[in-house]
């Protein structure tokens, strides 16, 4: 169900998206939109207002309509209210710069951004210029642990904005923002006390600015993996012993392996842990056989009463590489030999998987040189097809074979709307795709998109 | 037969031209065809003498843009309808204040009297309401699944149909319940009942349409339009039904063995989408405008085009001469033009 749009000349009036819970901070973020000079005439849709102009706006209220489609399918699924309240707009002489629309706490979002889309005649007239999630500080952690709209209201953000900053502490923030972005790692983040962000970083902000977004949060175009931590050990034959104390999950996974020649190096221990990761693990306990076997994935089981012993058998002199799911320091871990600690020559920390939050991730893909349009299509058309429901929102900027202009795209679900960004000029041309949803493989989705490509 | 030249379909040209204040919503001709009044988005309102165009009298009517006008069958009164809400009668003569009903805080889409000319019904938001000649309320119908899209009354004036979002209802005035409920998931965006009562369409919002008979039940669901269905239109005999998708008009042949497995005409003139259609009192002919301006009048069943005018701005609404002598459009500019149609072409 994608339909790129390339309307080169940009005519079209940009839309915002206000989502948030009750409480957040919406009404007084309105409020400063609707009485600040800002010189653009806007339209704003809420929810509780009659239809009252005020100086530079126009206050629409809008009663909710979701409109599914008789095909079954939801990402045809629209807002019927807004529907007919733009084409309405459209019609009026006296035009705005752009609209805003509020939703109400608990809306999911899609429905509303998909109106932008399914729609032909709005489709025409406006374009979804972003969406922004408004969150209470306080409560936010406690909302996405049990209110799926929550999470969804994150995960489709393009603008983050934590509201009633002020009242925490500043590790706390830290955690949250982490958090946050674990989930979406596209959306700016930015910090309010009674929503005073500038109003230019929520109206009209111009689609999105990927080369911002990764100045903001460089390290989410690395890849993930499945363990934190790696160490290198020079050990001799003998019984060895973890002492674990108790953390924050009741296993532990950890990998062992020899590593035999010198040529060997991280990057191939890495690779082979990965894949070895992927494996069903050797389910051990506390006072069982000791591990022996190199090259083979564990699961430590730590339920007793800690601190926990676990023996590991080490059959030669030499070189060993340990790789542990989460850090050592978070379950105190020790090896020790002979009653004497070990400690690494060498060891590395990795950026783990974010696998909580619904399974809500981000994965960012960049290639430098050009992308064949026609391919790239193909892949983007199927994979929404196939995992449009579980892709929340992709971006992205593509440098096309034979375009001098950059191609810049956005999806909602299934749905796709693209359109011809700026020259390349001098600039080297690259290419860089953001993904945010449910269950993303990282390793597929850059197969993908690597087939897309131009041989230079 | 071969004479045209500039006068040939293209060379027909308005009566006259008023030029008003901003896009024109709506257009209703007065029973006795000496009026044409005029609703604007920006809430005014006019009343045009149709002769010349000359404007009998204007207001501001309405604080936000006019969606619906009325006239009551002795030509006495005019009811607009706003999006703010109101609902107002006017003295058609002087322009004089003559009532204001209460649309409870939603756009009033649609006015419509009844055929015996003893009540109006109009739809704003999930709600009709229906008020006597009068101006006393006589029914506050039941909350619908969405905004009312369509509303029409049938000949015995005790029901009305109306479209939302699941399906198209028939109500009978006064009562609180449903009488029947042709449903069907999808959002209904426009509703038309045949003159003789067997059919009632309804388009949707996902390029389809369904057609059900009153009297049978028997539904036919029409696919494969290439937009959401915004404009239906009968003509006087039953016979035809336009519908109009994007930029198409298909019309549906309801003679003989009616629509069901037979291929509809297809009108596909219009560049851009269709913000109007209407057929001829009296002729099987039908009038479509839309926003690349152009009114195009066409012959059925051969679909020869008669007419083409082409305005210089997107056209918005049109309304024929109550006997189908001239024809009045809207334009996005706010300019009213009227435009005379010789009987026989």
């Amino acid at each position: 169900m994608s339909s790129p749009d390339l309307n080169p000349a940009n005519t079209r009036i940009p839309v915002t998206v206000l989502t948030g819970f009750l409480g957040a901070g919406k009404t007084t973020l309105l409020n400063r939109i609707l009485t600040e000079h800002h010189g653009q005439r806007i339209a704003v849709i809420e929810n509780e207002f009659g239809e009252i102009g005020i100086d530079q706006a126009l206050v629409i209220d809008a009663d909710e309509e979701i409109f599914e489609m008789n095909n079954g399918c939801i990402c045809c699924t629209v807002r019927g209210d807004l529907i007919r309240i733009l084409t309405s707009l459209m019609r009026r002489r006296d035009r705005f710069d752009a609209v805003l629309i509020e939703t109400t706490g608990l809306a999911d979002p899609a429905p509303v951004a998909q109106t932008f889309f399914v729609d032909e005649e709005i489709a025409e007239h406006f374009r979804l210029d972003s969406i922004i999630t408004l969150v209470d500080a306080h409560h936010i952690a406690l909302h996405l642990e049990d209110s799926h709209e929550a999470r969804e209201q994150i995960a489709f953000a393009d603008v983050i904005i934590l509201n009633k900053i002020d009242r925490m502490d500043v590790p706390a923030r830290a955690a949250l923002e982490q958090r946050l972005r674990g989930m979406n790692a596209l959306a700016s983040i930015h910090h309010a006390v009674y929503a005073n962000v500038p109003l230019e970083t929520v109206l009209n902000i111009g689609g999105f600015d990927l080369n911002r977004i990764l100045q903001q949060s460089p390290d989410f175009l690395e890849p993930e993996y499945p363990f934190e931590w790696a160490g290198l050990y020079r050990l001799q034959a003998g019984l060895h012993t973890f002492r674990v104390q108790s953390g924050p999950d009741p296993s532990l996974r950890l990998f062992i392996q020899e590593c035999g020649s010198s040529e060997a190096d991280m990057a191939t221990w890495q690779g082979e842990a990965q894949a070895c990761f992927k494996e069903m693990p050797v389910q051990v306990d506390t006072g069982g056989n000791p591990l022996i076997e190199t090259g083979c994935l564990y699961e430590l089981a730590l339920t007793a009463t800690p601190p926990m012993y676990f023996d590991w058998s080490v059959t030669t002199d030499g070189d060993y590489v340990l790789f542990t799911e989460h850090h050592p320091a978070e379950f105190d871990i020790i090896l020790l030999y002979g009653g004497k600690r070990q400690l690494p020559l060498h060891e590395w920390v990795f950026k783990p998987d974010h696998r909580h939050d619904d399974q809500i991730s981000s994965v960012g893909l960049t290639a430098e040189g050009d992308i064949d349009h026609a391919r790239f299509n193909n892949w983007l058309g199927e994979l929404l097809r196939e995992k449009g429901m579980d892709i929340f929102r992709a971006k992205g900027i593509l440098s096309i074979r034979g375009q001098d202009k950059q191609l810049v795209f956005h999806t909602v679900h299934m749905l796709m709307d693209s359109q011809t960004g700026q020259s390349w000029g001098k600039a080297s041309r690259h290419n860089q795709l953001i993904f945010i949803g449910r269950n993303l493989d990282r390793v597929e989705l850059t197969r993908g998109f690597e087939a897309c490509r131009v041989a230079p | 037969m071969k004479t045209s030249s500039k006068s040939g379909i293209n060379g027909w040209s308005p009566a006259w031209i008023q030029v008003g204040t901003d896009y024109v919503a709506v257009l209703a001709w007065s029973p006795d065809a000496t009026i044409v009044a005029a609703g604007y988005a920006d809430g005014s309102l006019r009343l045009l003498e149709s002769a010349a165009g000359t404007c009998l009298w204007q207001c501001e009517a309405h604080l936000s843009g006019i969606a619906s006008l009325a006239w009551s069958p002795d030509g006495q009164f005019l009811l607009s309808g706003g999006q703010d809400g109101i609902i107002r009668r006017w003295q058609a003569r002087n322009g004089q204040a003559a009532g204001q009903y209460d649309g409870l805080g939603h756009w009033v889409e649609h006015l419509a009297w009844s055929p015996d000319g003893c009540c109006w019904a109009a739809s704003a938001g999930r709600v009709v309401q229906v008020w006597r000649a009068d101006g006393e309320r006589l029914w506050h119908g039941p909350q619908q699944a969405s905004t009312v899209t369509g509303l029409a009354w049938l000949a015995d004036s005790q029901h009305l149909l109306t479209a939302a979002y699941g399906g198209i209802c028939l109500y009978r005035v006064g009562d609180h319940q449903t009488t029947l409920h042709y449903d069907r998931k999808g959002s209904f965006l426009s509703l038309a009942v045949s003159p003789d009562g067997c059919h009632v369409a309804g388009g949707c919002q996902d390029a389809s349409m369904m057609v059900c008979n009153l009297e049978t039940g028997e539904r036919l669901t029409m696919s494969g339009y290439p937009g959401k269905i915004t404009r239906l239109a009968w003509d006087d005999t039953s016979r035809y039904l336009a519908s109009s998708g994007a930029h198409q008009v298909v019309v549906w042949d309801f003679s003989g063995k009616g629509p069901k497995d037979s291929s509809p005409l297809i009108l596909d003139r219009h560049v851009d989408r269709i913000s109007d259609l209407a057929f001829r009192p009296g002729l099987p002919q039908l009038a479509s405008v839309g926003l690349d301006g152009l009114l195009i009048l066409w012959q059925l069943p051969t679909i020869r085009i008669i007419r083409l005018h082409s305005a210089p701005h997107s056209l918005s609404c049109l309304a024929w001469h109550p006997q189908g002598q001239t024809l009045a459009v809207g334009t996005a500019d706010g300019e009213v033009r009227l435009l005379p149609v010789p009987i026989s072409p």
